[in-house]
């Protein structure tokens, strides 16, 4: 695309979401990975089918870039705006607070209020 | 750095408890004489390092496997019937042991005395696998980053880890004893002389030729005396030396599976008798801590039966990775093993302690390394230039864990990464600027595996349930749920205390007054 603008735009997305999403996803594959989705995969990969592995890990992988993808605009390396249906605009990063993966991920967050299908919530077990 | 510790103080004694009715006496259940011998030994062992004789498996610190050995250095007894005491690895697994255990009686935390063991199974939220001696005054010794410590009390961990059990050795009149000899350890066994490089180190299972202090310097005797190695005489094939050890490891992995599988049938059993709560996740938790360590010992065996002088460094990292934080301790095992003076070398470059200068060997050994470790590392010594605020926070608190454990903080704009704390806390304060304010670096989540998203997940739900007490945020609440952020992403407990209060500190240094509002917790 020769619009040197949207090729940035392109780099930043496919680096700082993309290739870091799959860099966190790899990391819960390491043998020293005891958090609480590296042993729900570990788990499912000793016990599970081909299936079975794969809806666990659909989820959770999407999760992980959607919340790679707020985080870069909380890190302020994607600065988006946002036109809303009301004309308004939202500066992303700005507005946000740098909020926005907290907002994603986060036990009564976008996840769980807007998505219809399925996924874990890791921090439920946290006061 | 962590081997500075190693130099053995002198014994100290135990302090019989005050008799009831004298002040600081308190209700205890009688105590017996190998309690205090236990706590006595546990005292006298400060300081010591002690490894896996089979390198890091759980990651350090090696609470479960210093325990084993003090108690049977105090009781002659093994702590695991039937386990060596230097295979004692697993938390866990102990616990899960000492519960069914007749010669150890479960003891109220209010009752503690000198001698009871501390442990909690791993599995219970508030007790991170931890498990230690309690000795006089309520305090604790445990194993750390920096070998055996007097490193928490009885107070400390009734706040933080209310789940742990105290078991105390109570013995059975009758019950069979498990002589040390029959489980392959000499509680005489010679200990390397304080201050001589690895002073004071158990030598039980340990190579010959090698000691890993904690933090993973290597040392080889190699070294100190040549010639006390042996060139393989058929190069290409492993030493008779190797592939009996090999043979050993993969015994001991069938040890560890074969526990596993008693581990998973007791929790089949424990969902099918609809006993699915604490019960079935011990043991699921106990077959999970054995399968881990039977593929751990699996791999190495592996490498030495397969590995040759010219190919054991491609086997390691397909084994484990590449990015495997672990990395250093894994080369440092197999160059042992392989006789790769050239590893050794470079290894050494990797402790600052220990960093005169690059040798050709070393560059040469970097080059084979993944990109970035050798570099960041070789950019770090020697400089005299003045400590910044985050070099003198870097150093500060965190005394209980391992340099290695705790999380080294950087300016955001120098390595990015996770902001300790939030930097939405601070929207509004003149002094705070997020692009300078401390951060976790990508590189150091990297190395501690911290996973991100966890992260930030946890500190959005902790600080929206903080937010509903309806009061100001302060610097405590702060500690305290970034702390529990950090420990949700994979950190240690007492590491994530650390590196959190690293983060404030460096903040407080900066002008930082306190947080301005809480995040996500609306305006």
């Amino acid at each position: 695309m020769p619009n040197t603008n949207i090729e940035e735009f392109a780099k930043i997305l496919v680096q700082k979401v993309r290739d870091i999403a799959i860099q966190n996803c790899d990391r819960r594959l390491r043998p020293d990975a005891t958090n609480i989705i590296a042993e729900r995969w570990k788990h499912t990969v000793r016990e599970g089918n081909v299936e079975s592995v794969a809806r666990v890990l659909i989820p959770d992988i999407v999760d992980a870039t959607l919340t790679q993808f707020c985080r870069a605009i909380d890190q302020e390396l994607l600065r988006l705006l946002y036109t809303a249906s009301n004309g308004e605009n939202a500066n992303l990063p700005v507005d946000g607070l740098g909020e926005l993966a907290g907002w994603y991920i986060g036990s009564d967050g976008w996840r769980a209020k807007y998505s219809k299908e399925r996924f874990v919530d890791d921090f439920s077990d946290l006061k | 750095m962590s081997n500075s510790t190693l130099a053995s103080p002198a014994p100290r004694a135990v302090k019989p408890p005050p008799p009831p009715g004298q002040p600081g006496a308190r209700e205890q259940a009688p105590q017996s004489a190998d309690g205090m011998k236990i706590a006595q030994t546990a005292l006298q062992s400060l300081g010591i390092s002690t490894r896996s004789p089979y390198g890091p498996f759980t990651g350090p610190p090696e609470y479960a496997l210093a325990v084993s050995l003090i108690f049977t250095n105090a009781t002659n007894q093994t702590i695991i019937v039937g386990t060596p005491p230097d295979h004692v690895l697993s938390t866990s697994i102990l616990w899960n042991s000492l519960v069914h255990d007749k010669r150890f009686t479960q003891i109220p935390m209010s009752k503690a005395a000198p001698g009871d063991i501390i442990t909690g199974s791993g599995w219970q939220q508030g007790a991170d696998g931890y498990t230690g001696i309690v000795v006089d005054h309520g305090r604790i010794v445990s194993n750390s980053g920096k070998g055996v410590q007097d490193n928490s009390s009885l107070v400390e961990i009734q706040r933080r880890h209310p789940g742990m059990v105290f078991f105390r050795y109570t013995g059975v009149p009758g019950h069979r004893s498990y002589p040390l000899a029959n489980a392959g350890f000499n509680p005489d066994e010679a200990r390397v002389p304080a201050g001589q490089p690895g002073g004071g180190q158990w030598t039980s299972g340990m190579a010959p030729s090698t000691a890993v202090v904690s933090g993973g310097n290597p040392r080889t005797t190699a070294q100190e005396a040549p010639a006390a190695k042996e060139a393989n005489p058929q190069p290409g094939k492993p030493t008779t030396e190797r592939a009996a050890e090999a043979s050993k490891l993969s015994e001991l992995a069938q040890t560890y599976l074969e526990k596993a599988k008693e581990e998973d049938q007791a929790a089949a059993l424990a969902v099918a008798t609809s006993r699915m709560g604490d019960e079935y996740l011990r043991h699921k938790a106990a077959a999970d801590s054995a399968r881990s360590i039977a593929e751990e010992l699996q791999r190495r065996a592996y490498i030495l039966e397969n590995g040759t002088e010219g190919n054991y460094r491609r086997l390691m990292l397909q084994q484990y990775g590449v990015n495997n934080p672990e990395l250093n301790k894994i080369a440092a095992y197999y160059a042992e093993k392989f006789h790769d003076q050239a590893t050794l070398n470079w290894l050494k470059l990797q402790h600052p302690a220990e960093r005169p200068k690059i040798d050709t060997n070393g560059l040469a050994m970097m080059a084979f390394f993944p990109e970035g470790e050798a570099g960041e590392e070789a950019s770090v010594g020697g400089g005299t230039e003045e400590e910044s605020a985050f070099e003198k926070a870097n150093k500060v608190e965190g005394a209980d864990t391992s340099e290695n454990d705790t999380a080294t903080l950087k300016p955001y704009n120098e390595g990015s990464g996770h902001h300790v704390p939030a930097k939405s806390a601070f929207k509004g304060d003149s002094v705070y600027n997020p692009s300078t304010a401390p951060a976790i670096p990508n590189s150091e989540l990297d190395r501690l595996n911290i996973d991100h998203d966890l992260v930030t997940g946890a500190q959005q739900r902790l600080y929206r349930s903080y937010a509903q007490i309806g009061k100001p945020l302060t610097w405590d609440a702060v500690q305290s749920i970034e702390t529990k952020a950090i420990v949700k992403g994979g950190m240690s407990r007492a590491a994530a205390e650390a590196t959190v209060s690293k983060a404030i500190n460096a903040l407080k240094a900066a002008g930082v007054k306190q947080p301005t509002r809480i995040p996500w917790g609306g305006k």
